[in-house]
């Protein structure tokens, strides 16, 4: 990029910088290295089938190291990193396929308290959150698999003191290990869809709520959650009575700019699988690498990767700097969830035979791609919101 | 030009489907993993195993269109997978039909034809995949018999009585030279059968063989000559059953089933535009698909020339496998990633009886098995008249 030059779509005046900061390689480094030694893939697979889908042992290590409280500010037991930070470190646990409630307990659950919550709340969670005593997951979707407001019907109605949670949500990642919910819930009817619905954060073990693990694609711990009757004190609202949806779209592009650079972590990891299987894996007297038509592969993918990185990480700095960015996290989103499968399905086809068996690590990237893809929001949808906010269409 | 079926085969159709249906009631009396010997006894009982091979050999002397009618509907109907029965019929019987001596035909396919014995066909091995020549499988004289010893990956062999595989039995010449094939008894000592777990969850298999003596009457065609028979395997290898559309159309037929009941907050979503121009889009492919198989069959058939011979059907239907099962989960949305759970609550969550997550790990397996895209490619630039490169 020639030097001085004004990019449109970002800060007005502000010069292109394309590198991560010396704190942030630095951050990489410590993330990447912690985790090839405390998360190899005997744990992945092992945790695929173990019931919890974490290793405690990890976790307090993780809580140890500062990585739980990253982007949480100093005075709740944080670091005071910003979600560009997180964004960074994001991408490790993408390559890495941290198994686990990383994704649940800090994008989901603590970065929503510390942008909507009292500041008793954040004073509560956000501490224990930092030191890996708290799990919390999100209980947004429904059985109608929507990420908008009008597929919210979960009610909570107002009983005294407290409100009464009656309804159904699916797809709720670590809901069966989780000490706290966040709950999207409506209360409020009449006018638009985005008015009346309330966050509330609700007490795990409260009476009335049942669990049942879901059997997917990529062998994770997604939850059907239903709650019967569940009395939740109004002290528990997070962010205002009827004013949830607000915090829901900020929370949901977090989610999506969150999940993307796991995404952009995964695929980078396959090229790399890739390239060196390819140089190594010799048929027809040569290695496979040498072949035209594999080095075309590695082209796309390469492509694919790169563009992958710099849309995702451009949606993570917005949201760091708190510049109005959905068309650009949504564009973001769409193309890697694409991109991220692209890159897994090459990265098979050059891996042939021996990427087929399970005892082979590119179809843990594979199947942990394919989930990626429809959380927060397929393509689809994405494309939806592009054309909608970004184009005006 | 007549793009139907002769009243023969279309009887034909119905018979095998006919049988197929009454064979998968009688499998569903079996305990779950049980496998399904008496499909086999059934089946060699109609002959149809022997469909492609001339009576003189026990077969019925039908073409190989009428092999891929009945590979059509063992396809969608076969009590198990598809690959355990059209292999036989697709790669090991063609193997000792087109390079076997008259002894070795009278020998072995009128056993295969009436269901006797199932042949297993051992190609892949450690170092040797796309490149069918790198054959490292080692056989040795030894009086009457040959020595083998190697590993064969990616087979059938479980509960399977012979495997046809490819050895080397000289090691001085160019690598194309000095092969040969082996009917391989898999009960001999030092064969060890072993369960290789896949993305999609069948089972395929390891066999390692340890100085496993092998008659020399087991022999295939001539000693060293064996590489047009291995490379005309794996240029055949499998196209008529993965060219074969009909499992596809009907992974295709159950999303469309599901696309027209299913809503989305209330509308269907059989009304949104980019569902709609996908559907679209995979029935003019499977339209395309299944006149690019029925054309291989009919040239091969007349014996006429084509560009690349089962290649273009192959490469097309295994590139389409994939995009329709990626299909069946993008219409489903989230709960296409939900496998149907065997117990509990979970288990009326997952839409098309749960089938989505396995067949979309399946559909990334067919480009590559059976020789792999790129090669098929190769094959048919190579029909096209295009030169190699340097």
């Amino acid at each position: 990029m020639p030097p001085g030059w004004d990019c449109p779509t970002l800060n007005k005046g502000a010069k292109m910088d394309l590198a991560l900061s010396e704190e942030q390689e630095m951050l990489r480094k410590m993330a990447r290295d912690f985790l090839a030694d405390r998360c190899p893939k005997t744990l992945v697979r092992e945790m695929e089938e173990d019931e919890k889908g974490y290793s405690p042992e990890l976790w307090r290590e993780m809580a140890g190291l500062g990585l739980l409280g990253l982007a949480f500010p100093e005075k709740y037991g944080g670091s005071g990193g910003s979600f560009l930070d997180l964004a960074v470190l994001l991408e490790e646990m993408g390559r890495a396929l941290l198994p686990g409630p990383f994704f649940s307990a800090v994008v989901l659950g603590g970065l929503t308290i510390l942008d909507a919550g009292s500041e008793a709340q954040k004073q509560e969670f956000l501490p224990q959150i930092s030191r890996g005593e708290t799990i919390m997951a999100l209980a947004l979707t429904e059985p109608s698999a929507g990420y908008d407001a009008a597929s919210v019907s979960l009610r909570a109605a107002a009983d005294k003191d407290d409100y009464i949670l009656d309804g159904t949500k699916l797809f709720v990642s670590d809901a069966h290990i989780c000490h706290y919910m966040i709950c999207v819930a409506r209360t409020g009817e009449g006018g638009s869809p985005e008015e009346g619905i309330t966050l509330f954060l609700v007490d795990a073990k409260s009476p009335g709520i049942s669990y049942t693990l879901l059997d997917t694609i990529a062998s994770d711990r997604q939850c059907e959650v239903v709650f019967d009757k569940v009395r939740v004190p109004q002290t528990n609202i997070l962010g205002g009575l009827d004013q949830g949806w607000s915090v829901m779209k900020r929370v949901l592009e977090r989610a999506a700019a969150g999940k993307s650079m796991e995404m952009v972590g995964n695929s980078q990891q396959v090229l790399e699988m890739s390239v060196n299987y390819a140089k190594e894996r010799e048929q027809f007297g040569q290695p496979i690498g040498s072949f035209q038509a594999i080095q075309h592969y590695f082209a796309h993918m390469a492509t694919d990767v790169d563009g992958s990185r710099f849309i995702a990480y451009q949606a993570a700095w917005m949201l760091s700097e708190g510049l109005p960015c959905a068309s650009e996290v949504s564009t973001a989103k769409a193309w890697v969830s694409e991109a991220c499968r692209r890159v897994d399905l090459t990265g098979h086809q050059i891996h042939g035979g021996i990427g087929f068996t399970k005892d082979h690590d590119i179809q843990l990237y594979f199947r942990r791609a394919k989930a990626a893809e429809l959380a927060f929001g397929d393509a689809r949808f994405h494309r939806e919101v592009v054309a909608n906010q970004g184009l005006g269409l | 030009m007549r793009f139907r079926f002769s009243e023969e085969q279309e009887r034909f159709k119905n018979d095998v489907r006919n049988f197929l249906a009454q064979e998968r009631e009688k499998i569903k009396q079996l305990p779950r993993e049980e496998f399904p010997e008496t499909f086999y006894s059934d089946m060699g009982q109609t002959g149809w195993f022997g469909v492609a091979f001339p009576k003189e050999y026990g077969g019925t002397g039908h073409s190989r269109m009428w092999e891929g009618i009945l590979l059509d509907e063992l396809n969608v109907g076969a009590p198990e997978p598809v690959w355990t029965a059209a292999l036989i019929l697709g790669i090991a019987a063609p193997m000792i039909l087109n390079h076997g001596s008259e002894e070795d035909k009278k020998k072995w396919l009128p056993l295969m034809a009436q269901g006797k014995i199932r042949v297993s066909v051992g190609c892949t091995e450690p170092d040797s995949g796309s490149d069918v020549a790198n054959v490292q499988t080692r056989a040795i004289e030894d009086g009457d018999d040959f020595i083998v010893n190697g590993t064969k990956l990616y087979n059938d062999s479980y509960k399977y009585q012979y495997m046809i595989t490819s050895v080397r039995t000289d090691t001085a010449g160019p690598k194309e030279k000095g092969i040969s094939i082996l009917m391989i008894d898999l009960n001999s000592p030092g064969i060890t059968v072993s369960a290789m777990s896949t993305m999609w969850g069948f089972r395929r298999n390891e066999v390692a063989m340890e100085d496993v003596r092998v008659p020399k009457k087991n022999l295939i065609g001539e000693r060293d000559e064996g590489y047009d028979a291995a490379f005309h395997t794996a240029r055949n290898a499998e196209w008529p059953h993965m060219g074969s559309p009909t499992e596809i159309k009907g992974s295709f037929n159950t999303i469309l089933d599901y696309v027209k009941q299913a809503t989305h907050r209330g509308k269907p979503i059989s009304e949104i535009p980019s569902i709609r121009h996908l559907l679209a889009e995979l029935a003019l492919e499977l339209e395309l698909a299944e006149l690019i198989y029925y054309r291989a069959l009919w040239l091969e058939e007349k014996g006429l020339p084509s560009a690349g011979g089962g290649a273009m059907t192959k490469l097309y239907t295994a590139l389409l496998h994939y995009r329709i099962h990626n299909a069946m989960i993008d219409v489903t949305g989230q709960f296409g990633q939900l496998a149907r759970a065997r117990t509990g609550e979970a288990r009326r969550l997952a839409p098309m009886r749960g089938l989505s997550p396995i067949m979309f790990q399946y559909g990334v397996s067919q480009t590559i098995a059976g020789w792999s895209a790129d090669m098929q490619r190769n094959r048919i630039a190579a029909g096209l008249g295009l030169p190699d490169a340097e």
